[in-house]
């Protein structure tokens, strides 16, 4: 039997044993694995948190992500804000500037006119 | 109906019972898989926490892409108990709590000493191989996982999670040969 064969009936067998699908011819051959396969399942059986702690754990879960819940929007407002101050400066900055412009431009209109004059 | 795991995670970006909806879905499977990788309930459920408390700081950032929150969380874990292991490879664990649910058995008392001294043989056998190898007899035995979700968990092909499982089977007939041998030996 080839190795890859076994270890798919093994890993079959490790979940429903029951020696249906094995060849006959295979099977005492397997029996010594199979056996092992069942000693497995016997020595781990589902074990179960004790209630408190899953209790505790939980409460605790929920708390923190309400806190990083919070955190978060709290983090995203600040940007937000941020942003928007940022985009007001900026905007207020380019308006100076064109003032600025325009106020020098027209200064020295009036320098030139009054020469001309 | 169930909600799909893929939709809690999104609902629990911004709702902090979301999360908890998940963590009652896997709590007993995390702890169970890390109890059997690190043989006591003390640290299985200090570990339990990590992982859940991991989980939740990445929660933000998570998304499914094939991976699903239990397999991501069951990543999680196995990289927390391979840390355990790790930082407490010079102390012998031996796992003995499980045995307590011996006590429950009907059988007579000698059958009940005969099966307590086959599992502790056992799991100390277990315990002797490696990393890999336990942890693939844990997800197949305790948590009954198939070939696809092992490989995911531990990022290897199901092809190589099948020769991984053999070759698991066949490190621990070894190691029981060999206890036997010595016990032999010593007798």
């Amino acid at each position: 039997m080839k190795r890859s064969e076994m270890a798919d009936i093994l890993f079959a067998y490790a979940e429903r044993p029951d020696t249906l699908g094995i060849p006959e011819c295979e099977a005492a051959a397997l029996q010594p694995w199979l056996q092992l396969v069942e000693r497995i399942n016997a020595a781990m059986p589902p074990v179960q948190p004790s209630p408190t702690f899953v209790r505790s754990l939980g409460r605790e879960l929920r708390r923190r992500a309400g806190q990083q819940i919070a955190q978060r929007e709290r983090l995203q407002r600040t940007l937000l804000i941020g942003a928007a101050v940022g985009s007001i400066v900026s905007i207020a900055s380019i308006a100076g500037a064109v003032i600025f412009v325009l106020l020098r431009r027209r200064g020295r209109a009036q320098v030139m006119q009054s020469t001309v004059v | 109906m169930e909600e799909s795991d893929a939709l809690l995670v999104e609902r629990a970006k911004r709702d902090p019972e979301a999360f908890g909806i998940l963590y009652e879905r896997y709590v007993n499977q995390i702890y169970n898989y890390l109890y059997y990788r690190v043989g006591n309930h003390h640290d299985a459920e200090d570990l339990t926490a990590r992982t859940f408390f991991q989980a939740l700081k990445h929660i933000g950032r998570y998304e499914e892409r094939g991976l699903s929150f239990g397999i991501y969380l069951h990543r999680i874990a196995h990289n927390l108990a391979s840390n355990w292991h790790r930082d407490h490879s010079w102390q012998e664990v031996i796992p003995i709590e499980h045995l307590e649910t011996l006590e429950d058995s009907e059988e007579g008392p000698q059958s009940l000493v005969e099966q307590q001294e086959e599992r502790e043989i056992l799991f100390r056998a277990i315990r002797n191989l490696s990393s890999d190898h336990q942890q693939v007899l844990i997800l197949r035995h305790v948590e009954q996982m198939d070939h696809a979700s092992i490989a995911k968990i531990m990022g290897r092909s199901r092809g190589a999670v099948k020769a991984l499982y053999h070759r698991a089977l066949v490190a621990l007939r070894k190691e029981l040969d060999q206890w036997h041998k010595d016990r032999q030996g010593e007798t």
